[in-house]
């Protein structure tokens, strides 16, 4: 039995090589969520709005929250220290400035809209057709990568004002 | 021998100290050097998050998601596993019903099956329960494990694990109840609470569920005339699940209670024994407390306490013949501490280390009591004869990532049991991703140690020593688009010291003897194209023992394929379909005067309508178009027929 021990440890051990040059890939959640904190950039809350901290909600999807909580250890949103939660309930949701709301939630999109609508309150949705749902901005996959689309009504009705540049960006739009 | 093991591992563990960033921020500080355009060009790793575990791990898994639960109707664990490929079924529509994997039948004692990690299989036979008493309404998701895991669960995980995840306070908040009616008069009712406050970092979650059902119209001829027209056959279930979280502490505990009739397990027309009035009756009541300490974020330390009982209660009726009932009782505990050590050494190598210590307190075998009638319930049996086992156990595991393509595995698992001595096993694999191809290079190899019910069943063995397996694996997957894939596993089993039942004149006994080889391939695929998802695998086993004789109960051929359609957003429907080859049946079957269970298919459909101020309503439809099969038998009915067609309807509602 040592016999076999010593042997796995060999083999451990001879493994130890270089890493080699790799592509320049990224995890989809860690996209999402530099994605996310970019957006804000391009994107102005009405002043009033903001209190001393940025709040983000995040619904249905923990790496993606994880990676938002790495960020804002690092960057501040709107000039504001971010908090990053995870929830999963409608009480309290009118507190986040920004909300993002997966497809693996199982929660209904139109709760979410609904609960929001016509406040200064961004939701970030993941799921096809969810633009099309009153989610402000949808981020979907296509041709293994990550793109974006708006719905500008809703982006309007929220008070919250983006520009042009961004608004190029935007894979499809809807009105 | 003990502490050369153990200075392994410690090296394993100590010997690389050069801390690295963390993986995840390393990456998230590249892509915050990106802009916008940047960012949507760049590929993602895969096309799922789920897939992308998959191709990363070292061995065959599926998942089972709540929304394929949800979506399929499952309600037993066996159905759950139905769809999946390299799995077959000995349903005796009794008390319990048995799952093979990978081509070897046997009495659920070769593959583990874990709550939250946590193993949950019957503590005195080794064999998990298969049947209804899971609330999987409460399950986030089911990973199912093919191939040998030993190296770092221990005994039982020969063929593989099934793990089932059930639903965190943090997944989901409020309330949900879910109530399914149907044929063969089947009522299953559940409800769940959660509740978490992220400020306290406290939250709750619990849930209940209540199933009967008869399962299936075996009476008279229904039933291939094994039990009369007046024949009972009841399954009522009880579960309930706690988990309380508070920081990084979690408490959980799962308790299941089954009550079935044994009519199944005899025949009673032609025999002195009777359908009625027998109530198979057991608990399983396990929990832990867990907690993650995060000294680094490379070093974190799980440690577990645990505690697992299952007990055959004591006012179980065993069976009923003319002239009396027969009582039977069967308690058994187990008390464990888990420590696992998981270090990211540096950007290639990680490790995993674990110590396990056990003591279990099993009886000996059942006490039984008799009444004086068939009318008249028998006394309560006495406690039986029970043992004091101790289990310690040291593990390590290490991944080693030298490259973007290729990662390497191995571990080792050390047992010393009070019972069946020494065990090593060592595990390694290959993991190679590249773009869409993925191949995994795997030998893995686990043992099954004799339990008490081994050891005394029938006219008893002392002399049992564990039965091991040896496993070669070669897999490889292809993601065609990022919503399609296709995996083909070739794998090699090969079982030794096997505990076969050996019959004699006056009875029976296990012993090691002889071994069973097992050649397999397996073939996985999936496809969503919008609204559209299709599924299908294949799986051929061929399983011989060393006489070069077939073993029964394994069909050589098996496959399952099936398609959902979502109409609108509140309307979607599905068929599922499982066709099972012609299998070789323990004994000759009266019936058809033939030894082989015929090849049968099957049809489900599903019928789904959503949000209808917040109530979700389900059509199941299973057994489609009302094909009579039949499964093999290791007992006294020749073999067994399966479910008639089956009309369920659920209603779930939600409330947040």
């Amino acid at each position: 039995m040592l016999k076999r021990a010593l042997l796995i440890a060999v083999i451990l051990f001879l493994c130890f090589s270089p890493r080699l040059p790799g592509q320049d890939i990224g995890t989809e959640e860690n996209i999402k969520a530099v994605l996310i904190y970019n957006f804000t950039k391009f994107l102005h809350w009405p002043d009033d709005v903001l209190g001393d901290r940025f709040k983000v909600g995040v619904i249905g999807n923990h790496d993606i929250a994880a990676a938002l909580k790495v960020i804002s250890a690092k960057k501040s949103i709107k000039n504001l220290p971010a908090l990053i939660e995870e929830t999963s309930s409608l009480n309290g949701i009118t507190k986040y400035n920004l909300i993002y709301l997966s497809g693996e939630s199982g929660i209904n999109v139109s709760s979410i809209v609904n609960a929001v609508k016509d406040k200064p309150i961004l939701v970030i949705g993941d799921n096809e057709g969810w633009c099309e749902k009153g989610v402000s901005i949808n981020l979907i996959k296509r041709d293994g990568k990550i793109k974006f689309e708006i719905n500008l009504s809703v982006l309007k009705e929220t008070g919250i004002e983006s520009n042009s540049r961004f608004i190029k960006l935007a894979d499809q739009l809807y009105e | 021998m003990k502490l050369n093991i153990v200075y392994l591992g410690l090296i394993f563990v100590f010997l690389f100290g050069n801390v690295a960033l963390k993986a995840q921020e390393d990456e998230l500080d590249k892509l915050l050097d990106l802009n916008i355009s940047d960012l949507l060009n760049i590929e993602i790793i895969t096309a799922s998050k789920t897939l992308q575990k998959i191709n990363e791990v070292p061995a065959t898994v599926r998942v089972i998601t709540k929304e394929k639960i949800k979506r399929n109707g499952y309600l037993t664990l066996d159905d759950a596993l139905s769809d999946l490929q390299g799995f077959q079924f000995r349903n005796i529509s009794g008390f319990n019903s048995y799952v093979f994997q990978r081509g070897i039948p046997n009495q659920n004692n070769l593959t583990l099956v874990l709550v939250d990690g946590v193993q949950i299989n019957e503590l005195n036979s080794g064999g998990f329960y298969g049947g209804g008493q899971y609330n999987l309404d409460n399950v986030e998701r089911i990973e199912v494990v093919y191939g040998p895991a030993s190296a770092l669960y221990g005994t039982n995980a020969i063929s593989g694990i099934i793990n089932i995840i059930t639903k965190s306070p943090k997944d989901f908040q409020g309330l949900e109840t879910n109530v399914v009616y149907g044929t063969f008069n089947t009522l299953s009712a559940d409800a769940s609470y959660r509740y978490y406050n992220e400020d306290s970092q406290f939250g709750l979650g619990v849930s209940a569920l209540y199933k009967t059902s008869e399962k299936a119209d075996l009476a008279g001829s229904e039933g291939d005339n094994n039990w009369t027209d007046d024949m009972e056959n009841f399954e009522d279930d009880i579960a309930v699940d706690a988990k309380l979280l508070y920081k990084d502490f979690t408490l959980s505990i799962n308790f299941q209670n089954k009550q079935a009739s044994r009519t199944t397990n005899y025949k009673s027309i032609g025999t002195n024994y009777l359908d009625k009035g027998s109530s198979w009756n057991i608990n399983f009541l396990n929990g832990y407390l867990k907690h993650n300490y995060e000294f680094t974020d490379l070093l974190i330390l799980t440690s577990q306490l645990y505690y697992r009982d299952a007990t055959v209660l004591d006012n179980t009726i065993g069976y009923v013949l003319d002239t009396t009932k027969v009582g039977y009782y069967r308690p058994n505990n187990l008390f464990g501490i888990e420590g696992i050590l998981s270090y990211k050494v540096s950007e290639i190598i990680s490790l995993i280390g674990g110590i396990v210590y056990e003591t279990e307190n099993l009886a000996t075998g059942f006490s039984t009591t008799k009444s004086n009638s068939a009318l008249t319930e028998p006394p309560s049996p006495a406690e039986p004869n029970m043992e004091r086992n101790s289990l310690i156990s040291f593990y390590v595991q290490s991944h080693l990532n030298f490259s973007n393509y290729f990662d390497l595995y191995a571990g080792l698992r050390y047992d010393k049991s009070s019972v069946y001595d020494q065990v090593l096993t060592p595990r390694a694999g290959l993991v190679f991703n590249y773009d869409k191809f993925g191949a995994k290079l795997l030998y893995a190899s686990a043992f099954r140690a004799p339990k008490p019910w081994d050891y005394t069943s029938g006219l008893g063995n002392p002399n049992l020593k564990p039965e091991k397996m040896q496993s070669f694996e070669l897999a490889v997957s292809y993601n065609l688009t990022e919503n399609s894939l296709f995996e083909l596993t070739l794998y090699k089993n090969m079982l030794h010291d096997k505990l076969s039942q050996v019959n004699v004149t006056n009875g029976f006994y296990w012993d090691n003897k002889g071994k069973t080889d097992i050649d397999g391939v397996e073939f996985y695929s999936e496809y969503i194209k919008g609204k559209f998802k299709l599924y299908a695998n294949y799986t051929y086993n061929y399983s011989l023992y060393d006489d070069k004789t077939i073993v029964p109960e394994i069909a050589k051929h098996s496959a399952n394929f099936g398609f959902s359609y979502k109409f609108t957003d509140k309307i979607s429907a599905g068929i599922r379909n499982n066709y099972l080859g012609k299998r070789l049946n323990n004994k000759v079957i009266a019936a058809t005067n033939d030894s082989m269970i015929d090849a049968a298919f099957l049809s489900h459909l599903n019928i789904s309508y959503e949000d209808f101020h917040g109530f979700n309503f389900r059509l199941f439809v299973n057994n489609l178009f009302n094909a009579e099969y039949y499964h093999t038998s290791n007992r006294p009915p020749d073999r067994y027929r399966q479910p008639q067609r089956a009309i369920l309807f659920k209603i779930e509602y939600n409330l947040i």
